[in-house]
């Protein structure tokens, strides 16, 4: 990866490091703190590194294992994100759904935020960044098998939260 | 209500491979009997919607161009990059090797004689040059005889006459 290959990949992933480790690690200051070093990394080994898909998973690994351990360094401390700060902004079709989507959009923060790190590492990456299971399943070292298994439980548990709260429909 | 073992497994699967996807037939058809399954397909469209419909939060702009001044414009900023750095190296290394290689296989200087070298060899020179010498005088003696002898002309001896000397 040359120089500008690394800007460009910078620019176009600052957002998916930081996101994904705002959601790990519930603390916007050490996610800034983790996707900076998560940069920083890339351009230390950005000779070993493909542009391109490669490029987001090796980024997505590095933040991760970043955000793991600073996890387990850290003392956990309850900070639960603002939720209008997560507040959806895209239009979807279906007005009544999109009321019912916003309406759901705080109350689901907190309901990932009570799955544990590896289950809610792995609904981020399938349903938000939109990865390959193979793709996940290398990137926090699982077999597939268990990674579906862990990703059906969480989707469950999500849901029950959810429904125990009344927001889905 | 919930979902049947096996429509839920269908569902799940469903969400697994192609989230996209309408339903198949089979798990449409399943859907409209079993009303467990179906809420269960419908919760499952939401969230994966929601979670979907997460805004990015940025990465703050302070925190951007610390990335810039600690990667890009530290390397701008300095001498050489890395490869570039790599390439100077490698070239004085070869460069140091080559030197080296040629100054231990190249063509040596002998060491110069020693000072009893020299004389001895002085010594010898001289013992030649006066075996030369004698010889010399000898060779001499012996033209004196022959031209004493007439055995050689007289323009050999350098007293012919200037009126029979040739032009």
């Amino acid at each position: 990866m040359t120089t500008v290959e690394f800007e460009a990949a910078v620019r176009e992933h600052k957002d998916r490091v930081y996101g994904y480790a705002r959601s790990l690690l519930r603390d916007s200051e050490d996610a800034r703190d983790a996707a900076q070093e998560c940069l920083v990394k890339l351009w230390q080994h950005k000779d070993h590194v493909e542009p391109g898909l490669g490029c987001r998973n090796w980024l997505l690994r590095a933040a991760h294992n970043l955000c793991i351990d600073r996890i387990r360094r850290r003392t956990v401390r309850a900070e639960v994100v603002p939720e209008e700060s997560f507040e959806p902004t895209d239009a979807r079709p279906g007005p009544e759904r999109l009321a019912a989507s916003s309406h759901a959009a705080g109350l689901l923060e907190k309901a990932l935020l009570g799955l544990s790190d590896r289950d809610r590492a792995i609904v981020l990456l399938r349903e938000v960044e939109g990865l390959a299971y193979e793709e996940i399943a290398s990137i926090l070292g699982m077999n597939l098998g268990t990674l579906k298994a862990t990703l059906h439980r969480a989707r469950e548990r999500l849901r029950r939260d959810l429904i125990r709260q009344e927001v889905t429909p | 209500m919930n979902a049947c073992d096996v429509g839920r497994e269908r569902v799940h699967a469903h969400f697994d491979e192609i989230p996209d996807a309408p339903a198949s037939e089979s798990l449409r058809l399943h859907l409209q009997t079993c009303r467990g399954c179906r809420e269960l397909f419908d919760d499952l469209a939401i969230l994966r919607d929601t979670l979907r419909a997460r805004p990015r939060p940025e990465l703050p702009a302070d925190d951007l161009e610390a990335v810039w001044n600690r990667t890009v414009r530290t390397s701008r900023g300095g001498w050489l990059d890395g490869r570039k750095r790599a390439a100077v190296a490698a070239i004085l290394v070869t460069g140091v090797s080559l030197s080296t290689l040629w100054l231990l296989r190249g063509p040596s200087t002998p060491p110069g004689p020693t000072a009893a070298e020299i004389a001895r060899a002085e010594a010898q020179a001289d013992l030649v040059l006066s075996y030369a010498a004698r010889a010399l005088a000898a060779t001499r003696t012996a033209a004196m005889h022959d031209v004493i002898g007439k055995k050689v002309s007289p323009a050999v001896r350098g007293n012919v006459p200037a009126d029979k000397r040739k032009p």
